[in-house]
């Protein structure tokens, strides 16, 4: 059992006698971060690394590169990265520091107080033209029978290029038709119609397409204005000049504008309406002319004794009347068309 | 048979003369994006101008050298004062600021990417060098050399900013012409 104590005492005191040999040089006590890598979309870098871990302890880390020229020409020279030195999570966003289409190296080292690790760098340099370009993300919108897009805001470097066309469902399978009637013939003959018909195809399908190219994403932009009834499409991909490079195109998407049956509707009723007008009116007008005509001048209707009598006085006094029509006397219409014994007829 | 043969003649000559036509058109032109470069420059240039003690002398000089390039030559101008500012003028600048360090890092790795797109032109013959490009640039080198090593280079890095505008004129017309724009 006292051999076991001395045993004990011996290997601690050897233990603290290392520790001022470790803590002396300082470096090699805090591990160097492992498994540097670079992930990069869209322009945006991303360098990732295993975290350090002390219980108990946050961790600093320090990030440096070097450019394809620095490398070359003033190799000792490293600089420190805009956001990352320091920083406390294992990753750090680059995008600010590689602003050119070389190769860049980079390093990362740990920090905890005045402890520093090794550097520990990047196998093999990032170059921002491996970046990954998505399809952007596209939002279309109709403002009356304007079509109107709304771009993905990716950053000054991203430029969109954007096509759009009206879509006819009859055109496209003209050709498709044509060729089994050509099919027919010698196969020669065959080859060249179909290699001319499909260039045909691709030459009006081209002709038909638009291209827009926008400089900037995040704000509307107008493309065309739609005809009613027909589906228009738009598709877009973008462009990043620095690296010379497109991404692929987009979902096509396509919209149509309702405006056939409305207009249809407003012409039926419009005609409706206005043939209602047509005959309306002049009844109406014929119908206020008679009462006009029967209000102002209303036809009095004399007892028949009356009437003879005065037609007696009259052929008295004045026989050459007997010879004028009995109209003359003015009260030979009745007011209305019922039928009875006309007083003026004979 | 005949009619196919001569058709496909037709065709064959039709593509050939396109191409031949294309090539001929071919300039050498550095289709980036000089805005960016002119930038990082920007938010340096007051700091470094500051630093030029030599006001009366110019290295670069621009009428003689730089307004007087015709476009024939501009390629080849172009390489020699790249490889001026990589080889020479960033090499002997000693920058102890972190801040301009950046910018002239940034600056310098473009330049570098700007060699590498002349060097392909430069394959294709596309960059030949006139007795007139050979003089301009044996006349900025002579500017260079009369001036003490770290008064030049810190003169020359002042006029970077009439270099990227002559390479933005120079070099963005055809770019610029062939897209359609919003």
């Amino acid at each position: 059992m006292v051999l076991e104590e001395i045993e004990t005492s011996l290997i601690m005191w050897f233990s603290y006698a290392l520790i001022p040999c470790l803590l002396v040089d300082g470096v090699a006590v805090l591990p160097a971060p492992q498994n540097l890598s670079v992930q990069s979309t869209n322009m945006k870098h991303v360098l990732t690394w295993g975290p350090v871990i002390v219980p108990g302890e946050i961790i600093h880390y320090s990030v440096e590169y070097q450019g394809e020229y620095e490398s070359l020409y003033m190799s000792h020279i490293w600089i420190p990265s805009s956001w990352c030195s320091p920083t406390q999570g294992p990753e750090c966003d680059i995008t600010d520091d590689i602003t050119a289409t070389v190769p860049y190296s980079l390093r990362v080292r740990a920090t905890l107080g005045s402890l520093t690790s090794a550097w520990s760098t990047l196998k093999h340099p990032f170059n921002r033209n491996a970046t990954i370009l998505t399809p952007p993300g596209m939002e279309i919108t109709k403002d009356g029978f304007h079509l109107v897009i709304k771009l993905e805001d990716l950053g000054p470097q991203f430029e969109f290029f954007v096509a759009y066309w009206k879509r006819e469902p009859g055109a496209k399978h003209a050709f498709s038709a044509i060729l089994p009637a050509v099919y027919r013939r010698q196969t020669r003959v065959f080859q060249i119609s179909w290699m001319i018909s499909k260039a045909y195809e691709a030459g009006t399908r081209l002709s038909r397409e638009h291209v827009k190219m926008v400089r900037h994403g995040g704000i509307p932009v107008h493309l065309e204005t739609m005809e009613p009834g027909a589906a228009h499409c738009v598709k877009v991909r973008t462009f990043v000049k620095a690296i010379g490079r497109h991404s692929a195109f987009s979902q096509t998407e396509c919209v149509k504008v309702q405006g056939e049956t409305l207009p249809l509707a407003l012409a039926l009723f419009s005609f409706v309406g206005f043939m209602l007008i047509l005959v309306a009116v002049p009844l109406s007008v014929w119908k206020m002319g008679r009462l006009l005509r029967h209000s102002c001048c209303p036809v009095v209707m004399l007892p028949d004794t009356l009437a003879f009598r005065l037609r007696q006085q009259l052929y008295h006094w004045l026989p050459w009347v007997s010879s004028l029509p009995t109209a003359d006397l003015g009260t030979c219409q009745p007011p209305n068309h019922k039928t009875f014994h006309h007083p003026c007829e004979k | 048979m005949q009619a196919q043969c001569v058709s496909l003649c037709l065709l064959g000559a039709m593509v050939f003369l396109c191409s031949a036509h294309a090539r001929g058109l071919r300039r050498c032109v550095i289709s980036m994006d000089m805005r960016r470069i002119e930038e990082s420059f920007r938010g340096i240039k007051n700091a470094i101008q500051a630093k030029d003690t030599f006001q009366n002398v110019t290295i670069l000089s621009t009428s003689e050298t730089l307004h007087s390039i015709k476009p024939l030559d501009v390629c080849c101008v172009t390489k020699n004062l790249l490889a001026f500012y990589v080889d020479r003028v960033f090499k002997d600048h000693q920058e102890l600021s972190p801040q301009i360090l950046r910018k002239i890092s940034s600056i310098a790795n473009s330049f570098l990417y700007m060699q590498k797109t002349l060097q392909q032109c430069q394959e294709q013959r596309l960059c030949h060098c006139s007795q007139e490009a050979t003089n301009a640039t044996r006349i900025i080198h002579d500017n260079y050399d009369q001036l003490e090593v770290r008064s030049a280079a810190i003169k020359s890095l002042g006029e970077l900013d009439v270099f990227l505008a002559w390479i933005d004129k120079n070099h963005q017309g055809t770019s610029a012409a062939s897209r359609q724009e919003t």
